[in-house]
């Protein structure tokens, strides 16, 4: 089977993979292109012991690295397109491959070790590392709006867990109004019922209209979330939460979060 | 609900906090994808394909 007919069906997805690797669909494209003419002219062949797909982001991955990787520099991050883009770019970048091929691209692990040139160690570390810089770059201060003690303690050790600063713990509007109104947070993590009979969906909706800040809402009444009343931009878990899910949403909220415009308001 | 005075040996911790952490990248990639599924959706630049034409087409060729 020749070239075209094996690398062809591939060929959207490492043009989002180049993308997201270089913050720009230009720059990727080119080193995609790069690797192609290696491969046109033979001086890079596709590995029999991989998949066309592994073998194709393989080639990709030694042109992208011998130069691309180390031409980086700040003016691509402050650069980049949009506030994930620019996040992306801040992680460092072996670990950032090994973060991409994997939640984004969906390879296994061992898969990306055979991408990178390394062992499936060395990609569970670069996993890891990965994480660490995310958790780093998203830290921020949180305002939980819980009138349960147990679950607001659960929750708050599961931020600090995060690396998060805790601002306040509110169990009534009133008291997540004049919170806000002393700091702004980062991130509001709600319940629905409040201690007083008060609404975390009104507590909420009054934070937004003062600035814009990416809101959780945790609860055992989701039905009251889904009857239109939803304030945006919100995510819902349901009460009995996973610790792992709640750090889940909290780390897809803040990474897609537009810093510039929350600065602005 | 948070298990503070965690008494399993170390290499389990690491592969819990690795699927924790793969779990939470796994969130993100989901967005990820949804935000780059123009790029995948949109035709790939004739000039790609191109390249690997020619190339088929000079191995035939050979």
């Amino acid at each position: 089977m020749g070239l075209l007919a094996r690398l062809a069906p591939h060929l959207p997805y490492v043009r989002r993979y180049a993308r997201a690797l270089t913050g720009d669909q230009k720059t990727g494209d080119n080193y995609v292109r790069v690797a192609l003419e290696a491969l046109a002219a033979g001086e890079r062949s596709l590995d029999d012991k991989m998949s066309p797909r592994v073998a194709l982001y393989h080639i990709f991955h030694t042109i992208w690295c011998t130069t691309g990787a180390q031409l980086e520099g700040d003016e691509m991050v402050t650069g980049a397109p949009d506030e994930a883009a620019r996040r992306l770019l801040k992680i460092a970048p072996r670990s950032r491959q090994a973060f991409l091929l994997t939640a984004l691209e969906g390879f296994t692990p061992s898969e990306a070790a055979q991408i990178l040139g390394g062992d499936v160690g060395e990609v569970e570390r670069l996993i890891a590392e990965a994480q660490a810089e995310i958790d780093a770059e998203l830290a921020t201060e949180v305002l939980i709006i819980e009138d349960e003690p147990v679950i607001a303690s659960d929750i708050e050790a599961l931020v600090r867990e995060l690396g998060h600063t805790v601002l306040d713990v509110a169990a009534t509007h009133n008291e997540a109004i004049d919170s806000v109104a002393r700091k702004r947070p980062g991130l509001v993590l709600a319940d629905i019922q409040l201690a007083d009979g008060s609404s975390g969906i009104d507590a909420v909706k009054d934070i937004l209209a003062r600035f814009d800040v990416p809101v959780i809402f945790i609860t055992a009444f989701p039905e009251r979330l889904l009857t239109g009343e939803r304030p945006e931009p919100t995510f819902l878990i349901t009460k009995p939460f996973q610790p792992e899910t709640v750090k889940a949403a909290i780390g897809q909220a803040l990474f897609f979060h537009p810093v510039r415009a929350r600065e602005a308001a | 609900m948070i298990d503070h005075n965690d008494s399993r040996p170390q290499s389990d911790r690491d592969d819990a906090s690795l699927d924790e952490a793969r779990l939470r990248q796994q969130a993100i990639g989901v967005k990820l994808r949804q935000m780059f599924d123009q790029v995948v959706n949109e035709p790939v630049p004739d000039d790609f394909l191109d390249i690997l034409r020619r190339a088929d087409e000079r191995k035939g060729g050979a």
